[in-house]
């Protein structure tokens, strides 16, 4: 079977170690490419390290040309079946990778609890009892994370092609979102990230370069 | 985004209890691999292939990867008492 783990426009591709040390190959279909591995047998049970082969081939392809990163886990009988995928949907497979050419996705995280401005003091806080003062500090703490929040998302998007706001899946999470930049802005981006890291006081993580996985849409698709 | 880096244990004896600078990274760590998790199970191109992982596996994952942003509010907690101004690392490549 076939292992896939993105596609590529038809190109060689370096000698890496994929899935369990499996060297990858390409199945080839008109000017695009599969990046594949082949295996006898492949357990697939989504480990830490199995992951990280996974996305290692795909840091290695984008560092040569554009990618389409594909999610963990796919499998193909044969080539043929690979190009029976690919064929139909060539043009817009090609169109999705031209729109990825020279570009990164970056992920930006920011947590809440340190992300907090002082407490603006309201006037007639002082009628209130200790459990409601309590309450709307908290209120006001978590307000103006929130802004703190979309004041450094407003900073980051003139550095940005495009943006995918994620849905922040834990409470302590204000924002998470990835965004498409031009290769050549990944350090701009990452200083400025920096910098709002520092001024906010806030814990501001930015990771990538990331193959594009959240800008992958095909047209039509 | 090199996993291998991130699992460089202290030896014994330079060990010193969790501090800014290891919590820092040990945040951009967990952060980073919350990020790889979000990404390669559930995003990428649309390739209908056989796909072999079980709707199971992935709700273990999900179990995983709450488990760890949990412990992501944790330890950046810890690294904001550690220093007193809530830095923590912007991970790089």
């Amino acid at each position: 079977m076939l292992y896939l783990y993105g596609l590529i426009e038809d190109r060689p591709v370096p000698m890496v170690a994929g899935i369990c040390g499996a060297p990858i190959t390409t199945s080839v279909c008109g000017d695009l490419a599969a990046v594949v591995s082949e295996h006898e047998e492949l357990d697939l049970a989504p480990t830490e390290p199995k992951l990280w082969e996974h996305e290692s081939v795909l840091e290695k392809l984008m560092e040569q040309g554009p990618v389409l990163p594909v999610r963990f886990g796919v499998t193909f009988a044969n080539t043929e079946a690979v190009r029976r995928e690919l064929e139909p949907r060539h043009e817009g497979l090609a169109a999705a990778l031209e729109r990825v050419r020279g570009r990164v996705e970056v992920s930006v995280r920011v947590l809440e609890h340190s992300a907090s401005l002082p407490v603006p003091r309201r006037n007639g806080a002082s009628s209130l009892g200790p459990g409601q003062r309590y309450l709307r500090a908290r209120l006001e703490r978590r307000r103006g994370a929130i802004e703190i929040a979309e004041r450094i998302r407003q900073e980051l998007l003139p550095l940005v092609v495009e943006e995918r706001p994620g849905t922040p899946m834990a409470p302590g999470t204000l924002l998470a979102s990835s965004y498409l930049i031009d290769a050549s802005q990944l350090e701009a981006f990452r200083a400025r990230a920096e910098v709002l890291q520092s001024r906010s006081g806030g814990a501001v993580v930015c990771t990538g370069p990331w193959p594009p996985y959240n800008f992958t849409e095909v047209d039509g698709s | 985004m090199n996993g291998a880096e991130s699992n460089a244990a202290l030896s014994p004896s330079s060990y010193v209890p969790l501090h800014e600078a290891d919590a820092r990274r040990e945040l951009a760590r967990q952060v980073t691999l919350v990020e790889l998790l979000d990404r390669i199970l559930d995003r990428g191109v649309v390739i209908s292939g056989e796909i072999t992982l079980a709707v199971a596996d992935i709700d273990l994952v999900e179990v995983g990867l709450l488990a760890v942003i949990a412990s992501i509010d944790r330890l950046a907690t810890l690294s904001s008492s550690a220093n007193g101004n809530g830095r923590c690392s912007t991970s790089t490549a």
